[in-house]
């Protein structure tokens, strides 16, 4: 067959993340040629730092969203309920048993919510109202107290750097390129993005959506333990206010990153750099003495341009 | 048959009496608005109110957001509606100007209103009976008093810092950052006033994890309005090179957060303001102005005695402020130091 459009084969398709390396350079650039104290090594490593909690639950996120359920609002309230949980198992019964532990209730957490998302349809009432959930077990458990951790295993990986490097950090590229791995390489990952593109082809094709939603759904779920747990080890004390007013921030991350809506492209990898993106401009912002007001506007915005470019540069490559 | 409705209506009786005995014994209820006790805070400030309300013959009701003002506004809105006599109200505002209508809404009401932790907003006098609770002013000027002594005793140069506050739009924040810089005008310079996004450790570190390598070399002090952003900031600052306590003076100014930062020196040292003694006093004030029936004009600061709390038999004033005395960066100081009967520990660590 010949096709009807040879300029269009010609046509060189820019790959999604391409975009998001553009953005960053284009803010290293500028930043750098405009505050002097932004371009050093020390500061490179302020924000991967800044980014890596974010980014290990926008890499979560990331599989929601390419699955073709577009976010989950549960994440904050979920961090909180697995801090406590993970502070008052550790406390109980040392640092190993609340790892373990905390991710398996994160896991039970995941199918709970991919579960009943699958029975309700509506991804985003159902994660609302798990959020709140969670948020009222972390009070209740809590008992509205600070609970407070001595284990110096749990401090040193919250506070250690590795070869220089922040443990955060490297939870941080671990994550980001194993669910990379996972989505490009394995059949799951395949299963989550056909899913996502077309789920009644994927219902005609034999493929258990509902099982690729759980699964979705335990990969936030785990990207929140894990941060989660890094926060707790750092301070060696875990509220139930934790997260509030995060939710956001890894949803931009998702979107800036230029993961397709309404699911079916993308990859982890780009919601980590939208994760590093945020962070470098909210560090280039706060180093120039920016309020909180217009820090938030100019995210806001960004947020809004990467959704219209990314639907405007869909809607070409049709 | 006749036997056992009998016994019935006689049981039935006994049990009314019996409520309504209890319910002579109260005074009435107290209903009191505040933000989410999931913030451990409030929740010591609900548990005061409580204590004091039950000493005094009150029965709390307590109503919460969940930070938010708009569902605040609705839940006075309700409480209004529904008709019930009460004693009195403790006002906490999530947003102490967006709350105006409301603080309105309740003095119309003619029961007696206590406003607390949210300095009243000038021209709204006529809306509130008494305001009880912290002075953020006073906690500001207390930490810049703390930073000062410690810069006093320094061996190295202390002049220039920087100021981390509370998110912008926390009346709380403003006030703490006046009273500070208010006290330091002319004795230290700073250079720069960053908001966090919260009050917590965790965006604590995320700011200070940025502004001390963009100052290097500057920063001789950080001032971060309560303990758990000034923890914070001592990590950071560790993780940069600095000792605090040697190299960099952080002061937080209010006892809220992990005390072992204090305790070992390298904050510069704290100030008790509890919130437990905050919702107490409020309960009081009411309970104060049901007995008494006036406000004396102009402001009290209560004596932040260690072992006796304020009687109830003296004068509610129309300002009366919490006494948020400041402990020493030692285990020692840590120890010793007490607010009308209850330890540091008791109050800070909650």
């Amino acid at each position: 067959m010949t096709s009807q459009n040879p300029t269009a084969e010609r046509r060189i398709r820019i790959p999604r993340p391409v975009y998001g390396l553009a953005a960053i350079l284009a803010i290293v650039a500028v930043a750098g040629f405009t505050t002097p104290s932004f371009a050093t090594l020390d500061n490179l490593f302020v924000v991967i730092r800044a980014a890596s909690l974010t980014g290990i639950v926008a890499i979560g996120m990331s599989y929601i969203t390419i699955s073709g359920n577009l976010f989950a609002l549960s994440a904050s309230s979920l961090g909180a309920l697995l801090a406590v949980l993970f502070a008052l198992i550790t406390a109980q019964f040392g640092f190993a048993a609340g790892v373990v532990l905390t991710l398996l209730l994160a896991g039970v957490s995941g199918v709970a919510q991919g579960v009943a998302i699958s029975l309700i349809g509506n991804p985003i009432i159902t994660t609302l109202a798990f959020g709140t959930v969670f948020r009222g077990l972390a009070a209740l458990l809590s008992g509205n107290s600070i609970l407070r951790i001595e284990s110096d295993l749990a401090l040193w990986i919250g506070t250690a750097r590795p070869l220089g490097i922040p443990t955060q950090s490297w939870a941080f590229v671990v994550a980001a390129l194993l669910s990379w791995f996972v989505i490009r390489h394995l059949k799951l990952g395949r299963e989550i993005v056909l899913c996502g593109a077309n789920p009644q082809a994927a219902i005609a094709s034999g493929l258990r959506v509902g099982m690729v939603t759980s699964v979705a759904c335990i990969a936030l779920s785990t990207g929140v333990a894990i941060m989660a747990m890094l926060t707790v080890s750092q301070f060696s004390q875990a509220k139930a206010d934790l997260f509030m007013g995060y939710d956001f921030d890894y949803i931009a991350a998702v979107l800036v990153g230029g993961i397709a809506l309404r699911g079916g492209r993308g990859s982890p990898l780009q919601a980590a750099l939208g994760a590093i993106l945020i962070a470098l401009l909210q560090n280039f912002m706060l180093l120039n003495g920016f309020s909180a007001g217009l820090r938030m506007t100019i995210v806001g915005f960004l947020v809004v341009v990467s959704i219209s470019l990314f639907h405007v540069l869909q809607g070409k490559s049709r | 048959m006749t036997l056992k409705m009998t016994l019935a209506i006689a049981a039935s009786l006994v049990a009314g009496l019996a409520a309504s005995a209890a319910y002579a014994e109260s005074k009435g209820s107290v209903v009191v608005f505040v933000p989410s006790s999931t913030n451990p805070y409030i929740g010591q400030f609900q548990l005061g109110a409580k204590d004091k309300a039950k000493e005094l013959g009150y029965d709390v009701k307590v109503i919460e957001n969940n930070f938010n003002q708009a569902e605040q506004d609705s839940q006075v809105q309700q409480q209004l509606a529904s008709g019930e006599q009460v004693a009195g109200y403790v006002w906490w505002p999530f947003e102490n100007a967006a709350g105006v209508a409301s603080l309105r809404a309740l003095s119309q009401s003619g029961a007696p209103v206590i406003v607390s932790n949210q300095y009243p907003i000038k021209g709204t006098e006529a809306f509130w009976t008494a305001y009880a609770g912290a002075n953020d002013f006073l906690s500001g000027k207390t930490a810049a008093e703390i930073l000062l002594e410690a810069c006093a005793k320094a061996e190295i140069k202390c002049d220039k810092g920087a100021i981390i506050r509370f998110p912008a739009g926390v009346s709380a924040g403003d006030d703490r950052a006046t009273g500070f810089q208010d006290a330091v005008k002319g004795k230290l310079t700073v250079l720069d006033v960053v908001p966090t996004a919260g009050f917590l450790e965790d965006e604590g570190y995320k700011v200070a994890a940025q502004i001390i390598p963009a100052h290097k070399g500057e920063l001789t002090w950080l001032y971060t309005e309560n303990d758990s952003l000034a923890g914070a900031a001592a990590q950071a600052a560790k993780e940069n090179g600095l000792t605090p306590g040697k190299d960099i003076f952080i002061v937080g100014g209010t006892c809220h957060g992990d005390s072992k930062h204090v305790k070992s020196g390298e904050i510069a040292g704290t100030a008790i303001q509890s919130g437990y003694w905050e919702g107490w006093m409020a309960v009081q004030a009411l309970g104060k102005y049901v007995a008494q029936g006036k406000v004396v004009d102009g402001e009290k600061y209560l004596e932040g005695t260690p072992d006796a709390a304020p009687s109830d038999a003296d004068p509610l004033y129309k300002y009366n402020f919490l006494p948020n005395p400041a402990v020493g960066n030692t285990q020692a100081a840590y120890d010793a130091a007490k607010l009308w009967g209850k330890t540091a520990d008791q109050l800070c660590n909650f």
